[in-house]
């Protein structure tokens, strides 16, 4: 189960927005994409995810990628509607919703729901929920069409500490438990080393960085791509702890 | 390879949490409330018909014994409250659609300019109507109807050129809304006091000009287009969780605007085009139907267009009750009762959800 892509190019406004990208990933775990703002890490994404226009090849287990077997969550997931939790989870099944819902459809959605703690707000309209259960609620309607490549741009962007702990360690267990890829974008870099066995590093554009944390993230990487002096400590628990000390002469 | 594991932990009373039962009762009574409006409309006119007189008489049929009754049953009140029914659930679906394509609570089948141009179409009709080769009260709604798919086109093809974003449509649409406006007035202005006069009471939206092969046309469209709306209601209130995530669920946003844009305006052609601008049905009924039963347009379409041919086989049930002589057009009723109704909906339906 591997995820191949070969020479991916975006152009967008005659502006090269990505160039270049080559890598290889294997599903049953958490791939973060890191980089600093404007890097081209959303770009990568809704490229990947089929919603931007693009040049090269994308093959997932040898086979063109298919959007029926992906989940993506953009950015902006907020919702002003006043759709209910249960039917924007229903929602997850876009493709295989009739004019009568499956009661396994049904089931499912509260199963997650309860997973993510949110079994009780089933039946709330989405205006009336915090900013953090919307974003919740956004991510377990990803996990509602069980994809076998699993995107998601910042989904942890409106969670307290411990919220984005519970979703990223759910989001893990799922990759781990069903063979899936996930690709999270992230700026948390400690949290991405946390939770995320491999890691992408963007920067300007391009790919500049691919593995494991220890070897993706160092000092000199950190300064090329976002242009900040760090120092990586290791805590008494034996985590690689990365500290931000200051801002590095302007290289670029 | 176990994703069933993360999906089956055991949670109680995770059966039917859908609320659809709820939807459906709630369907039913707004049913009712259209039946009860029909009953009322069907016994009020200039000759009156008691409650216990209307059912045996449309029991009997256009051919029943007592020629007087059925007549005045089935050549004049039928045609016109089936043409009320029909109308309201066209403008209904079509508004509910268009406010959710538009993404906008304040579109409606007429944000696009689509009255003003059947407005234009139907007063070019009444002005050269001696020179048409078709008697008026075929050429006018042909006329009217001709026109609306023209201002339609227009709209599509600024789309198609720039874009199909809500806020190109919404503008394009205004700017075709004001073009015809512009137009019907120039023929208004240019127009002997006559026909003036037959032009403005047109306008002003009357299911008195209502006929059986009207009501045939409209409903012909209205069972065609059915199927489509059918089709896509998922993809409808996908598009409620806004664009990214709704392209991100897999709903290629453009073509499904572009379709619901296309039904939209035969079922507001078709509405229009017998009866004249009678737009504020396609403003309320949507909101009523979302204030009632939510955003899942299963529930939704069906809610919408029950509660816009409730609605204006109300406002034509009253507008004969208030003047039995029968003139009041129905266009100047809806709003006026269309607007307290509305209130109320919305006052009620806030209650449920504080947002």
């Amino acid at each position: 189960m591997s995820l191949e892509i070969r020479d991916m190019n975006v152009t967008r406004g005659g502006r090269k927005t990505l160039a270049d990208v080559s890598l290889s990933l294997s599903g049953g775990g958490v791939t973060a994409v890191v980089g600093p703002n404007g890097a081209g890490k959303s770009t990568f994404l809704s490229a990947l995810a089929g919603l931007l226009p693009h040049d090269g090849e994308i093959t997932w287990k040898g086979a063109a990628l298919d959007r029926r077997a992906m989940a993506y969550m953009p950015q902006n997931t907020d919702v002003r509607s006043a759709l209910t939790v249960l039917e924007v989870m229903l929602l997850g099944r876009l493709e295989r919703l009739g004019v009568r819902v499956g009661d396994e459809d049904i089931a499912d959605a509260m199963a997650l729901l309860a997973r993510f703690g949110l079994a009780d707000l089933a039946s709330r309209a989405m205006p009336t929920l915090s900013g953090g259960q919307r974003q919740l609620v956004m991510l377990s309607q990803r996990l509602m069409r069980r994809p076998e490549v699993l995107i998601m741009d910042e989904p942890t962007s409106a969670l307290d500490i411990r919220h984005q702990m519970e979703a990223l360690g759910h989001v893990e267990a799922y990759a781990r438990e069903s063979g899936a890829l996930v690709l999270i974008a992230l700026h948390d870099i400690n949290l991405a080393a946390r939770f995320c066995g491999q890691m992408l590093l963007f920067a300007r554009g391009r790919l500049i960085g691919a593995g494991a944390h220890e070897e993706v993230l160092t000092a000199a990487t950190i300064r090329g791509a976002y242009g900040v002096e760090a120092e990586f400590v290791a805590s008494p628990a034996g985590h690689r702890v990365f500290i931000p000390t200051g801002l590095a002469p302007a290289a670029f | 390879m176990s994703d069933a594991a993360v999906l089956a932990s055991p949670v109680p009373g995770a059966a039917r949490r859908s609320g659809a039962t709820g939807k459906l009762v709630v369907l039913g009574l707004c049913g009712l409330a259209l039946v009860a409006a029909l009953a009322v409309d069907l016994s009020t006119g200039p000759s009156g018909m008691p409650l216990d007189t209307l059912l045996p008489t449309l029991l009997a049929g256009p051919h029943g014994a007592d020629r007087m009754a059925a007549t005045i049953l089935w050549q004049l009140r039928m045609p016109e409250a089936a043409m009320a029914t029909l109308v309201g659930a066209c403008l209904g679906l079509s508004g509910l659609q268009m406010q959710t394509i538009l993404d906008n609570p304040l579109a409606s089948p007429f944000t696009l300019g689509f009255s003003a141009a059947a407005g234009f179409g139907a007063a070019v009709a009444i002005l050269f109507e001696l020179s048409l080769p078709l008697p008026a009260i075929y050429a006018i709604p042909v006329a009217a109807f001709a026109m609306t798919l023209v201002a339609a086109a227009i709209v599509y093809l600024i789309a198609r050129i720039t874009g199909a974003s809500p806020e190109v449509l919404v503008l394009a649409g205004i700017a075709v809304l004001f073009f015809f406006q512009s137009l019907q007035s120039f023929l208004q202005y240019m127009a002997s006091p006559e026909v003036l006069q037959q032009i403005v009471f047109w306008l002003f939206g009357s299911l008195q000009k209502s006929t059986w092969s009207g009501v045939l046309t409209v409903s012909v469209i209205l069972t065609l287009t059915l199927p489509f709306i059918v089709r896509d209601c998922w993809q409808l209130t996908a598009l409620r969780l806004g664009e990214d995530n709704a392209a991100s669920l897999g709903v290629k946003t453009w073509a499904l605007r572009r379709r619901t844009f296309v039904l939209t305006a035969l079922l507001t052609a078709a509405a229009v085009s017998f009866t004249g601008t009678i737009g504020f049905i396609g403003l309320i009924a949507p909101h009523a139907a979302r204030a009632l039963v939510g955003e899942d347009h299963r529930f939704a379409l069906p809610m919408s267009a029950l509660a816009g041919a409730a609605m204006l086989a109300g406002a034509s049930a009253f507008g004969k009750a208030v003047s039995p002589g029968g003139v009041i057009p129905v266009g100047i009723v809806t709003a006026v009762i269309g607007v307290p109704v509305l209130f109320a909906i919305l006052v009620l339906g806030r209650k449920g959800r504080p947002a």
